[in-house]
């Protein structure tokens, strides 16, 4: 959802293919198949105790984004133990750790790699490991008013009852650059008659 | 480097000040009472000639409040920080592990931020502290405002570096003032003076 209103782009579009990539990621990542996405629920409102952050950084010179995953150590030790073969009581903190944080560090990647196919570049950052209240430093602080055009999506990736929150937040410095960055990431190409090409 | 203060040059240079003695005094305390000196650098000198990314590190902490966001950073390399280290924990420097580095800058960030967001608080604002995170230093760009940002909020940076027994650490201040009134208050309230209209300054 875009905090500004008119975004210019596709909403929809950048949202299916966020939320796609993060889902194949999770797949590939935990030996789940059957992994669905769902609506979140305002993850704010839970209990913050025992909530943990992952987050990762992308920038270039049109969008600087960040992808994070917030969770709960009982529900992310269940998809750790899937991905590692191993009983849910023998899965320890740095093994949730490490699989929460590669998973931002796919996800990312994946978008990243979407997004440069015009020819952009960008950095990526190592992830990082926090808190679950901790979120609230990596959001446009409530007076920026003047700030970027925004865009933020939640959605919970879900199997088995157990949920993993995931988090995208866009902020878009170049209007026109990051329109056509979305339509290559599709591998498309909108015409002037407004068919559009697959190749 | 200090970057573009848009605020008054009297409390920009008070609150450099205050910095610079925060991060001196926490780091003098996290060495065990060692005599710490703070000095103003360029961040050239963080880089040096090398400005290869390999082998840099740097730790911060975030404090963010409806006026003010800051976020409080440490760099270093792990043989630059061995030193220092081997000092606090009264061990040889063949003997410091990298977690115990880690967890001396980590905590470091985590004091001088501490007393800054506590030093700013004497105006009776209420703010929010992150825990401290560790992560390459080269990383620090996504932690800076983008270049493309127009209309951004007014922002104070200054660089400078604690030294004790000519071991250093770079230490890097940023803060994006959204209430520039409200944030010269605060300032003045940590400084423990306050100005009068005709500009005289009564220390409380």
């Amino acid at each position: 959802m875009s905090d500004n209103g008119d975004v210019g782009f596709d909403e929809a579009t950048l949202k299916s293919m966020c939320r796609d990539l993060s889902l194949s990621r999770m797949k590939t990542h935990s030996c789940i198949d059957d992994i669905k996405v769902e609506e979140t629920e305002d993850f704010g409102k839970k209990d913050e105790t025992g909530q943990w952050l992952s987050l990762i950084f992308v920038s270039s010179h049109a969008v600087k984004l960040n992808f994070k995953c917030q969770f709960y150590s009982d529900d992310a030790s269940f998809f750790t133990s899937k991905a590692l073969g191993k009983d849910i009581k023998e899965v320890t903190k740095q093994n949730v750790d490490d699989f929460v944080k590669e998973y931002c560090n796919l996800s990312a990647g994946a978008i990243k790699q979407s997004l440069e196919g015009s020819g952009l570049t960008s950095l990526i950052s190592l992830p990082l490991m926090t808190r679950g209240s901790d979120d609230v430093f990596f959001k446009s602080h409530p007076r920026k008013d003047k700030g970027p055009l925004v865009y933020s999506d939640s959605w919970d990736l879900v199997h088995s009852g157990k949920a993993l929150t995931c988090h995208i937040y866009f902020e878009i410095y170049d209007k026109e650059a990051f329109q056509k960055i979305i339509l290559n990431a599709f591998g498309a190409d909108q015409e002037d008659d407004g068919e559009i090409d697959f190749f | 480097m200090s970057g573009e203060a848009k605020i008054e040059p009297e409390l920009s240079k008070g609150l450099k000040k205050l910095c610079e003695d925060l991060s001196a005094g926490r780091m003098k305390s996290h060495l065990g009472g060692r005599e710490v000196q703070s000095r103003g650098c360029d961040e050239f000198e963080y880089d040096g000639d090398d400005d290869r990314k390999i082998g840099k590190w740097l730790s911060l902490v975030f404090v963010s409040s409806h006026v003010v966001k800051m976020s409080f950073q440490a760099k270093f390399t792990f043989e630059k920080c061995k030193p220092l280290v081997a000092m606090a924990f009264e061990k040889k420097t063949e003997e410091v592990t990298r977690e115990q580095m880690e967890d001396f800058v980590k905590e470091f960030c985590n004091l001088t931020a501490g007393a800054l967001k506590k030093n700013l608080e004497n105006e009776g604002f209420s703010s929010l502290i992150s825990l401290p995170l560790l992560t390459r230093g080269q990383d620090e760009v996504f932690f800076k405002n983008h270049p493309l940002e127009a209309n951004s909020p007014t922002v104070f940076e200054h660089t400078w570096e604690v030294v004790c027994e000519n071991n250093s650490l770079f230490c890097q201040i940023n803060f994006e003032i959204f209430d520039k009134e409200g944030f010269e208050k605060i300032i003045l309230g940590a400084f423990g003076a306050e100005e009068e209209d005709e500009g005289d300054i009564d220390f409380l």
